[in-house]
């Protein structure tokens, strides 16, 4: 986030106040608009000084950092409270939910034709109350079109309403209980209210129908990664990984796999250079155990060094 | 259950603050004891307790009152301790009480010859303060019945993964850290303290089924690395060369989890006391019990103590 306080002064949310400290002093050392009288940047270096200071002001006074800590923490979550059994955090994967094609809207012709084109139309605007009031107009005349259920349901989803969300993703299921993305798109649906454990029955489901889908196989690794399965994510990531390496929802769980790896050598070893565990590096920081990821010479140094 | 002794503090030699700070939360946690349940309640004084205490002054805006006396354990000089007294302090010593109960009650079942008939003796001479703070920890919302079935509890089920059985400790840290959240008044980041104490335990559970993996072989009694990676030869170093990538690939994830959810916390101050207090003391037991020191050429090693 471009204007996340801990950011913008360069510490990580468990700062101390004399991290916190140290590091404005640094910083405004840099940016100080005294020291770039001359400069043709100095306009830049202004706005950015000015926003090193609401960072400092706010963080150095405990009540207000823990406003701040809880309001960017609700940010995080969106709209509903995830239950407290598991990590607080939306798995960025909803962009992957199957929504109806343009093929959907030719279909029928007359009103629901149009009503179909009117409703994909304010979805794909993120219109989504609009969308909702279309849908509900459709199904008066085609009450058991299940992708309109399913619309719908995405409509809801978006707009943090999880329960008509799960209703409606059901009612597409009833309709059409042999299509995968049913029960994909409702799988994601429980990932987002962070239920991963309801999740993988869907996803489960979903990959036993549509056989070898690397997007559903990627769902469910997320959803037992989610859980603290490690090892099962492990075999369905790579099994998706060998039908399609490509594939932006098997690049994308990659790459947060990597994100995780460096959060932890960031935490344990704040001031290293090196990540270790290559001939160049020094000693093991993965725990031995993530060769694709740094153990290969040359490909190691992911905090520098 | 084994979850005492796990927690001790990693700090550099040349942390003085932080080995300072270890020290007065120490001294402090054994005169709360000493306070609320008399002298013979410094024998209860655990490494979980004085992390339990190092995370919540952590997590307050301001810290516990500091003294200086001489202690009859430490010789004369006086030291300093922190000094942990208020309605909250009683409350997690309660539940600290009733916990090393629970264990008690589970040793006094699984163990056999003489610490069994210590445990036994321990759990008479308590018994009378327990239904007194059993009450109590029922009105505060504790999940009494299912802390003492999760205690109970024996994994004989068959599984099919390691991580499977990764659940005991985790679901009892869980109750432990939301009743910590809850009655020091931390709402606003209790799913993040949750999500620690899940993250913990899962930790401490690997780390159990390693350690004990040669006595459990002995006494024949469960451990899912016999039950997944059983061969003919009963020999626990052989099985652990088995499961190694597993348990390495395992290790490195949850540390991972564990690291991330250590960022998460909104620590006001004291983060370098947490971050050896929880993180380091486990990524270095893992590194010990998965020989993971010995396969490396460390370079530039930093010491801790």
């Amino acid at each position: 986030v471009a204007d996340d306080f801990y950011q913008i002064l360069g510490v990580n949310r468990s700062a101390s106040q004399r991290e916190i400290e140290s590091a404005y002093k640094k910083l405004a050392r840099e940016y100080h608009p005294d020291l770039h009288t001359n400069n043709p940047l100095a306009g830049l270096a202004e706005e950015r000084m000015k926003l090193i200071n609401e960072a400092y002001s706010t963080l150095k006074n405990p009540g207000a950092r823990r406003d701040y800590d809880f309001t960017i923490s609700q940010g995080k979550r969106g709209s509903y409270s995830p239950p407290p059994d598991y990590p607080a955090e939306e798995p960025p994967f909803r962009g992957y939910a199957h929504r109806p094609d343009n093929k959907w809207g030719d279909m029928g012709g007359g009103e629901s034709g149009k009503l179909r084109n009117e409703a994909l139309a304010a979805f794909n605007r993120k219109d989504f109350q609009k969308t909702i009031n279309i849908i509900n107009k459709l199904l008066v005349i085609e009450p058991n079109d299940p992708s309109a259920y399913n619309l719908l349901a995405l409509a809801f989803m978006e707009t943090g309403n999880f329960k008509n969300a799960f209703s409606h993703f059901s009612t597409a299921i009833r309709l059409a209980p042999s299509n995968p993305i049913y029960y994909f798109n409702r799988g994601i649906c429980y990932l987002s209210y962070g239920q991963p454990k309801q999740s993988i029955y869907d996803l489960e489901k979903a990959s036993n129908l549509d056989v070898d889908n690397p997007l559903y196989l990627i769902g469910l690794a997320r959803a037992y990664k989610m859980t603290g399965k490690h090892l099962q994510a492990k075999t369905y990531s790579e099994h998706a990984r060998s039908i399609d390496p490509n594939h932006p929802a098997v690049v994308q769980f990659m790459n947060e796999g990597d994100g995780r790896m460096r959060s932890r050598v960031e935490y344990y070893y704040p001031n290293r250079s090196g990540c270790g565990c290559c001939p160049c590096c020094g000693d093991c920081l993965c725990l031995g155990s993530c060769c694709d990821f740094c153990c290969v010479p040359g490909g190691c140094c992911i905090i520098g060094g | 259950m084994a979850m005492f002794g796990r927690l001790r503090g990693y700090f550099k030699k040349t942390d003085r603050e932080s080995h300072d700070l270890y020290r007065k939360t120490y001294c402090g946690a054994c005169y709360a004891l000493d306070r609320r349940f008399g002298p013979k309640g410094r024998l209860l004084l655990s490494y979980e307790l004085v992390a339990a205490f190092a995370l919540i002054g952590s997590l307050m805006d301001s810290e516990f009152g500091l003294v200086s006396n001489s202690c009859p354990l430490r010789g004369f000089g006086k030291r300093d301790r922190f000094v942990f007294d208020n309605s909250s302090v009683n409350d997690l010593l309660d539940l600290y009480l009733y916990i090393i109960y629970l264990k008690a009650s589970d040793d006094e079942s699984d163990e056999k010859g003489l610490r069994r008939i210590l445990a036994s003796i321990f759990k008479s001479a308590i018994k009378k303060e327990i239904n007194g703070i059993e009450k109590k920890l029922i009105e505060n919302g504790f999940p009494v019945t299912n802390a003492k079935e999760l205690v109970t509890q024996r994994n004989h089920v068959k599984i099919n993964w390691l991580d499977e059985s990764l659940n005991q400790s985790s679901e009892l840290i869980g109750f432990f850290a939301a009743y910590i959240a809850d009655r020091f008044g931390f709402e606003n980041c209790k799913s993040e303290i949750v999500s620690l104490g899940h993250n913990l335990g899962r930790c401490i559970d690997l780390i159990d089924m390693i350690e004990d993996l040669h006595s459990d072989l002995k006494h024949h009694r469960f451990n899912p690395i016999v039950e997944l990676y059983r061969d003919n030869s009963h020999d626990s170093k052989k099985l652990l060369q088995i499961a190694d990538n597993d348990l390495k690939y395992l290790a490195s994830e949850l540390s991972c989890d564990l690291a991330i959810s250590l960022d998460n916390l909104p620590l006001r101050q004291n983060s370098e006391l947490v971050r050896g207090i929880f993180g380091r003391s486990i990524e270095f037991r893992f590194r010990k019990i998965l020989h993971i020191e010995e396969q490396c050429e460390c370079k530039h090693k930093e010491v801790y103590t």
